[in-house]
C-alpha cells in the first residue's frame, strides 16, 4: 500500500510536460491526465487534485485545488490511484462493481456512467451483499479469483440515492459517497468470482444478456482496466495475460437493460436466472 | 493484396490465445482485434514464421471446407485489416 501526503491546496498550473496518457468521460473531454515528472508519474484530476507518484510507487503526494474537498480526494485515491498503482504492481483491478449473489460474487464492469454503482445498489437493496463499487479489486489465489471486499459506500447521484433510500447529503450534479452502515446488506469478505457481466452503453428496450466468448470478453475487458503506464510494454503485456487468463476461467457475459429504475427487480432476477444457469 | 505477399507480426503486438481464439494487442497504440478461428491459425502460422497469402492459403485450404476462391479472398482481406491496423508487416 502506498502512503498518501495530502499537500496544501494549490491551483493547478500548465504542466511542462506534454501528457503521456488521458482519461476521456463521455462529452466531458478530459477527467485526467498522465505525465512524467523528475520523481515517477504525475496524475493531473482535471479541477481536482494532482497527484505525484513516486517511481518505486511507495509514495504519493496529493495537491488538490482549492475547490476540491477531502472526500473526492479520498475518492481519487482509492478508486483510481491505488488501482492504477496496483496493477503497475501485478495486480488485477478492474472497473466496476461487484455484490454476492448464491455465495459468490458477481462483477459489473463499465464505462464511466453506465449504471454500475447503482445496479450493484439495486441487488444490496434485493437481500445481495454489496462488495465493492468503483473498483473491482480481483486477486488470484490457490487457483481462484475472488473479489476483495472494499469500504461499504456508494457514490452515486441524488436520484439513485433516492431509488436506493440511502441517507445523506447529495446534490444533483456531483456523485457523493453515501456510507450503506445498516442500510443496506455488505460482505464482510472476499468471495469466490462467479461471473463477469460487461454493461452495454446502448441503453437498450429490453433486457439481454449474452455469453460472451473468452476472446470476446477479453477484447472487452481491456477498456475497463487501470493503466498507469500505457508505455510500458512488458508490465502490458503481462496485465494483458493476466487478463487472459481471467477471460478463460471465469464465464464472461454482455448485460444490456433500460436505464429506468422501475426495469432493475427485472434486471436482478434476470442475472439470478443467468447464474443458475452456470 | 498479392498472395506472394509475405507477412509477419509486427514488433509491438503480444499475442494472447484464448480458448482456441486469440486476441491481438498494439503495445504501441493500444488497439486490439480479436481473431476467428480460421483468424487465429493463420496468426498461429505466422508466429512461427513469416508466411505469404499463398502459402496462409494452403493452411487453410487443408484445415478448413472452403473454397479456394473464398479462402484466397477472406485471407487477403484480413492481411489487409491486419496492416490497416498496425498488427503485421510486410516482409
Amino acid at each position: 500500500m502506498s502512503d498518501l501526503v495530502l499537500e496544501t491546496a494549490r491551483k493547478q498550473a500548465a504542466l511542462a510536460s506534454d501528457p503521456y496518457d488521458s482519461w476521456k468521460l463521455p462529452e466531458e473531454g478530459d477527467k485526467a491526465s498522465f505525465h512524467r515528472s523528475a520523481c515517477g508519474f504525475l496524475i493531473r484530476f482535471h479541477g481536482d487534485a494532482d497527484f505525484q507518484i513516486d517511481a518505486e510507487l511507495y509514495g504519493v503526494k496529493c495537491w488538490p485545488t482549492l475547490a476540491c474537498d477531502y472526500d473526492t480526494v479520498q475518492s481519487l485515491y482509492a478508486n483510481a490511484v491505488l488501482p492504477l498503482i496496483g496493477n503497475h504492481q501485478g495486480g488485477l483491478n478492474l472497473h466496476g462493481s461487484a455484490v454476492t449473489i448464491g455465495g459468490g460474487a458477481a462483477a459489473f464492469l463499465g464505462l464511466s456512467r453506465s449504471g454500475k454503482t447503482t445496479l450493484a445498489g439495486a441487488f444490496a437493496k434485493a437481500g445481495h451483499a454489496f462488495l465493492t463499487e468503483d473498483v473491482v479489486d480481483v486477486q488470484h489465489e490457490a487457483a481462484a479469483y475472488q473479489i476483495i471486499e472494499k469500504t461499504p459506500h456508494l457514490r452515486v447521484f441524488a436520484d439513485s440515492a433516492e431509488y436506493l433510500e440511502l441517507a445523506g447529503e447529495v446534490d444533483g450534479d456531483r456523485k457523493r459517497a453515501i456510507s450503506l452502515g445498516d442500510a443496506l446488506p455488505v460482505s464482510k469478505e472476499p468471495s469466490p468470482l462467479r461471473a463477469i457481466f460487461l454493461l452495454a452503453n446502448a441503453n437498450a428496450s429490453e433486457i439481454a444478456i449474452e455469453k460472451l466468448a473468452p476472446s470476446r470478453a477479453l477484447s472487452e475487458i481491456l477498456q475497463h482496466s487501470f493503466i498507469l503506464d500505457v508505455e510500458d510494454k512488458s508490465r502490458l503485456k503481462q496485465h494483458f495475460a493476466r487478463l487472459g487468463a481471467l477471460c478463460e476461467e471465469i464465464p464472461c457475459f454482455s448485460l444490456d437493460y433500460p436505464r429506468e429504475y422501475s426495469r432493475l427487480p427485472e434486471v436482478i432476477t434476470a442475472v439470478e436466472n443467468r447464474l443458475e444457469e452456470l | 493484396m498479392e498472395l506472394t505477399i509475405a507477412i509477419a507480426p509486427s514488433e509491438d503486438v503480444v499475442a494472447r490465445e484464448v480458448s482456441g481464439e486469440f486476441v491481438l494487442m498494439d503495445l504501441e497504440s493500444g488497439t486490439y482485434f480479436g481473431l476467428n478461428q480460421v483468424g487465429s491459425r493463420i496468426w498461429k502460422a505466422v508466429e512461427e514464421a513469416p508466411s505469404s497469402l499463398a502459402a496462409l492459403c494452403d493452411i487453410v485450404e487443408a484445415e478448413f471446407d472452403a473454397p479456394r476462391d473464398v479462402i484466397e479472398r477472406d485471407v487477403a482481406e484480413l492481411a489487409k485489416d491486419l496492416l490497416e491496423q498496425g498488427l503485421i508487416t510486410k516482409q
